[in-house]
């Protein structure tokens, strides 16, 4: 089981430093998780893998701006997330971005592991997840792919707390009727 | 059951391969010198655009301190008698400290006549006590 990121002893100092085997550590924690997030916001594989590396290579460049190693987890998601957004405006997509929801959230007291999946639901979670929102998507992945806390997606995404919350909470609500729907199904 | 991290993980376990490959080629541009060059190359650059911009200021400030080390030579010159006085008219010390001894002899002269004038007692005031004054100091 993935553990987070933020209990973890990284070795962001060491890196910091200019140490590669610290940064093959960080990279390799991370590269999986990265990929993950992209690919279900981009749905291409080539643009993925480049965004991935790009992500990579800026946390290189600009470690400096790190101000608490134990944040590394979602400073990196955060220039991810920064570079598939400018990819979405290369290809005109920014509306989707813009998309904001007005309905006040219900509590959100379940960890990402609440929700559980049939084997035959699989298919359906997948598309579910694909015919969301973009900023839904994007929350509800950071959520279940890396346990953030609403405070850190929302530093991620740049957006409100707010905002964080009604996305999550919609995208939720999405996916417990999915989850009903088949367990009703004889 | 599964999560959907458990899910989204096993649906991209392919991607690995390639992943890897992508690290290991980004933590060997960490071991070159030149990958990290830009960051270097960035450091001066902020610098050099600081200083830039600094321009005028750094500029007025020089002059500013070049002007008042010339004015100061200048008037360092001014000031100093020896300097301004050729080396051949200066008198031999023996010849200054009789004209000063001189000169203070006429000063004394000048003023005796009033330091004894000064010494001698009051006739008006004199300095007793009241009983011991003669009959004279009470009529007056």
């Amino acid at each position: 089981m993935l553990v987070v990121a933020e209990r973890e002893q990284l070795p962001v100092s060491q890196a910091r430093a200019g140490d590669p085997a610290a940064w093959n550590t960080l990279f390799h924690r991370y590269q999986l998780p990265l990929y993950v997030y992209v690919f279900e916001l981009v749905n291409d594989e080539q643009a993925s893998l480049d965004v991935v590396q790009e992500t990579f290579v800026a946390a290189v460049r600009h470690i400096g701006g790190l101000r608490d190693d134990a944040k590394f987890g979602s400073w990196l998601f955060g220039i991810a997330h920064q570079k598939c957004i400018q990819r979405w405006r290369k290809q005109g997509r920014e509306e989707m971005l813009r998309e904001e929801f007005a309905e006040s959230p219900d509590e959100f007291d379940d960890g990402p592991d609440a929700l559980l999946v049939r084997q035959e639901q699989e298919a359906e979670f997948m598309n579910l997840l694909n015919q969301l929102p973009l900023p839904q998507r994007a929350v509800l992945l950071l959520h279940c792919v890396e346990d953030f806390s609403l405070e850190e997606i929302a530093r991620i995404t740049h957006a409100p707390l707010g905002t964080v919350k009604s996305r999550l909470h919609h995208a939720k609500r999405a996916l417990r009727r999915l989850v009903l729907e088949n367990e009703d199904r004889p | 059951m599964k999560t959907p991290r458990e899910i989204l993980f096993q649906r991209h376990q392919s991607a690995e391969p390639k992943l890897d490959d992508i690290r290991k080629t980004t933590v060997a541009a960490v071991c070159d010198r030149r990958f990290r060059s830009p960051a270097v190359i960035d450091q001066c650059h902020h610098w050099r655009e600081f200083l830039i911009s600094l321009r005028w200021h750094l500029g007025g400030m020089g002059t500013a301190w070049l002007a008042i080390i010339l004015l100061h030579l200048n008037v360092g010159h001014a000031v100093d008698p020896a300097s301004a006085l050729p080396r051949g008219r200066i008198p031999p010390p023996q010849i200054i400290l009789t004209a000063l001894r001189e000169n203070r002899r006429e000063l004394l002269e000048v003023m005796q006549p009033t330091e004894v004038r000064d010494a001698r007692p009051s006739k008006l005031f004199p300095a007793q006590p009241r009983s011991e004054r003669p009959d004279e100091t009470l009529m007056a």
